[in-house]
């Protein structure tokens, strides 16, 4: 028997079905403060997480994704079964989502200002994240930054952190009193566990921001924290390099980027410790 | 033969020179000084290769005369390839 779930997720709304236990557990613990039972007038993405083939319900178990009853992925292992929704539920905005410039990036929030890092996979963005989130920052996401092609603001996708291999027991030892969700081991990112997102962070998902500056960050082991200028040019090349529909949106995504690359400074940032990255990441938006 | 700004072309000035997007073919390029200044010369109106050399070396210091003719005849050619830069066909 499916379980549902209405997730409203800042601008979105997502109704998810399930018979899987892994997804049920998880949802109910890593969604513990969003309103999951309320009714939502229009949903914009219908997910259902089962498995369709009774013999992979008994043989190496499986696990199928749908989004209104199309089948985009091949199927997971069934202990990759909530990270496989987490995975999906990105892949719906980023393929959907056109009336926002969609960048491969973390977002934060403090002080009504909003930073955007863009990185690439491995440089530590959603480890960053999650350690600035558990310091006072504000939780807009740790995968998909989306600002607004109408008014240009940052809009909060506020959604459990994905955290891979080590990142995990760094944040576990980081953050006071961190919920994780079940492990899911050998996916193609290596040991993958979801951290449950600040309740604060849940409360306040539909308040989009302006963006203040766009850093750049990059895990150096024992390096001092550093910020360190990057030119206009760059930026945007950057922007437009991270982005999954800068080639959708064409003129507008074009006169978005113009727009706010007159307005932000950008910067790369190494660190490897958490203590210096806050400073100098408070220091910006002071 | 007179060349011109690509009418499918919009700029943006930045602070290192100029950005442009190809409203046709969804390209943006990046183009720094001094060829930036090449660009918005040819959103004025259109030169002759000749005029267009001439207006370059007014701007530019005329350090080594053969190289910045070669770097210059390779920004037209490339632009011209990218569809930044068409001929001007008098209607």
């Amino acid at each position: 028997m499916l379980s549902q779930f209405n997730l409203p997720i800042g601008p979105f709304s997502f109704a998810i079905k399930t018979d899987n236990k892994i997804v049920i557990d998880n949802i109910s613990s890593l969604y513990a403060d969003y309103n999951l039972h309320k009714t939502i007038d229009f949903v914009d993405f219908p997910i259902t997480i089962t498995t369709r083939s009774l013999l992979r319900r008994l043989i190496k178990p499986q696990v199928d994704f749908f989004i209104d009853e199309f089948a985009p992925f091949k199927p997971l292992p069934k202990d990759q079964s909530f990270a496989m929704l987490e995975w999906g539920m990105n892949w719906c905005i980023a393929t959907k989502a056109h009336h926002f410039l969609i960048t491969h990036a973390g977002a934060i929030e403090k002080n009504g200002k909003v930073i955007v890092m863009p990185a690439e996979p491995g440089s530590g963005k959603s480890t960053l994240t999650a350690a600035m989130v558990n310091s006072g920052w504000r939780l807009f996401s740790d995968e998909l930054a989306l600002i607004s092609i109408a008014d240009e603001l940052v809009y909060p996708i506020t959604r459990p952190i994905n955290l891979k291999n080590s990142s995990i027991d760094i944040i576990d030892q980081f953050a006071d009193n961190a919920v994780f969700s079940s492990i899911a081991n050998d996916t193609h990112k290596g040991t993958v566990a979801l951290l449950k997102p600040p309740t604060e962070s849940v409360q306040r998902m539909h308040e989009a921001a302006p963006l203040h500056c766009v850093v750049f960050p990059k895990y150096v082991a024992n390096a001092q924290a550093t910020l360190t200028a990057v030119d206009t040019m760059d930026c945007f090349q950057q922007l437009i390099h991270h982005s999954f529909n800068y080639h959708i949106l064409g003129l507008d995504g074009f006169n978005l980027i113009a727009s706010l690359m007159n307005k932000v400074k950008c910067y790369q940032f190494e660190y490897s410790d958490f203590e210096q990255a806050k400073i100098l990441l408070n220091n910006l938006v002071e | 033969m007179e060349i011109i700004l690509s009418k499918y072309i919009t700029i943006i000035k930045i602070k290192e020179g100029i950005v442009l997007f190809n409203k046709f073919s969804g390209d943006t390029h990046f183009i720094t000084v001094p060829n930036c200044n090449i660009i918005k010369t040819l959103a004025e109106q259109s030169y002759s290769l000749e005029e267009l050399l001439a207006k370059y070396f007014m701007n530019i210091p005329k350090n080594n005369v053969d190289a910045d003719v070669t770097l210059f005849n390779q920004f037209i050619t490339d632009a011209i390839g990218s569809g930044i830069i068409v001929e001007d066909i008098a209607e």
